[in-house]
């Protein structure tokens, strides 16, 4: 059960943090943008796997991140607003 | 060139693209039962993993993951009716059956003493007072499939644990 509320929770924080954060441009990245994508990931990883090193942790996590990025478009798709609100209006 | 009814050139199959977006739908269904079987516990840490060994005396009761993950840490809660108190110790025992396959990373509250024997591993832990005591001992899998084996106390009851260990 934690497996998959972690996961949801970790993408969801990530997708607010980044949305906030205002760099909508990531085209732009400056070195320090690098620096802090991959220390980012290092935490995110660490939070996600913790000490379970196990395939099926590492699979099931994926489908999890993946559904969850299906669901976000398909909500895009279907509510105007929401991608305004999540994407940010090109 | 081929002759084309197409006037743009594409070189999409329709057939192919249809069944292409069914089988995708199909996987998208798929994803979601998995999410929820997971979330439920098929794979650990849940309603369907949670399990629970009683001795037939009722002296012994283990509260045990079904499911579990190689190389994730799981708790055997082990709680130990008044019965099985002797002269404020308790002496449980591990087989080694469970032991190959399994690693025991730490047994809580500190036994005073180890000791093995043909059978298993005995722990001596200290109890005070004479109500029932609770033993939580930490065990890592290492090894995948089915794993099980018993654990009891010295001159009395047991139980059988069974585990299913998911690569």
């Amino acid at each position: 059960m934690d497996m998959v509320l972690r996961a949801l929770a970790i993408y969801l924080f990530l997708l607010l943090i980044f949305r906030l954060s205002g760099s909508r441009t990531m085209a732009q990245t400056t070195p320090f943008d690098l620096v802090l994508l991959l220390i980012i990931a290092e935490a995110v990883q660490q939070a996600l796997l913790g000490d379970d090193f196990s395939v099926t942790n590492a699979l099931v996590l994926i489908v999890v991140l993946i559904g969850a990025d299906i669901v976000m478009s398909v909500l895009k798709e279907h509510m105007p607003l929401f991608e305004k609100v999540v994407d940010g209006s090109r | 060139m081929t002759e084309s009814s197409d006037p743009l050139e594409l070189r999409s199959d329709l057939t192919f693209l249809r069944r292409e977006w069914m089988v995708e739908r199909l996987g998208w269904g798929a994803m979601l039962v998995l999410i929820v079987v997971a979330a439920l516990g098929l794979f650990g840490g849940g309603p369907l993993s949670r399990s629970d060994a009683r001795s037939e005396d009722g002296v012994l009761r283990v509260d045990y993951n079904r499911f579990l993950r190689v190389t994730a840490h799981t708790q055997v809660g082990i709680e130990v009716g008044s019965g099985g108190v002797e002269d404020g110790q308790v002496q449980l025992w591990v087989s080694h059956e469970y032991l190959h396959g399994a690693d025991i990373e730490s047994v809580l509250p500190e036994p005073s003493s180890e000791t093995t024997s043909a059978e298993g591993i005995t722990f001596t832990i200290d109890v005070e007072g004479t109500a029932a005591a609770v033993i939580v001992v930490e065990v890592e899998p290492t090894s995948i499939g089915p794993h099980g084996g018993d654990l009891g106390l010295v001159g009395g009851s047991s139980v059988h644990l069974s585990h299913f260990v998911y690569p």
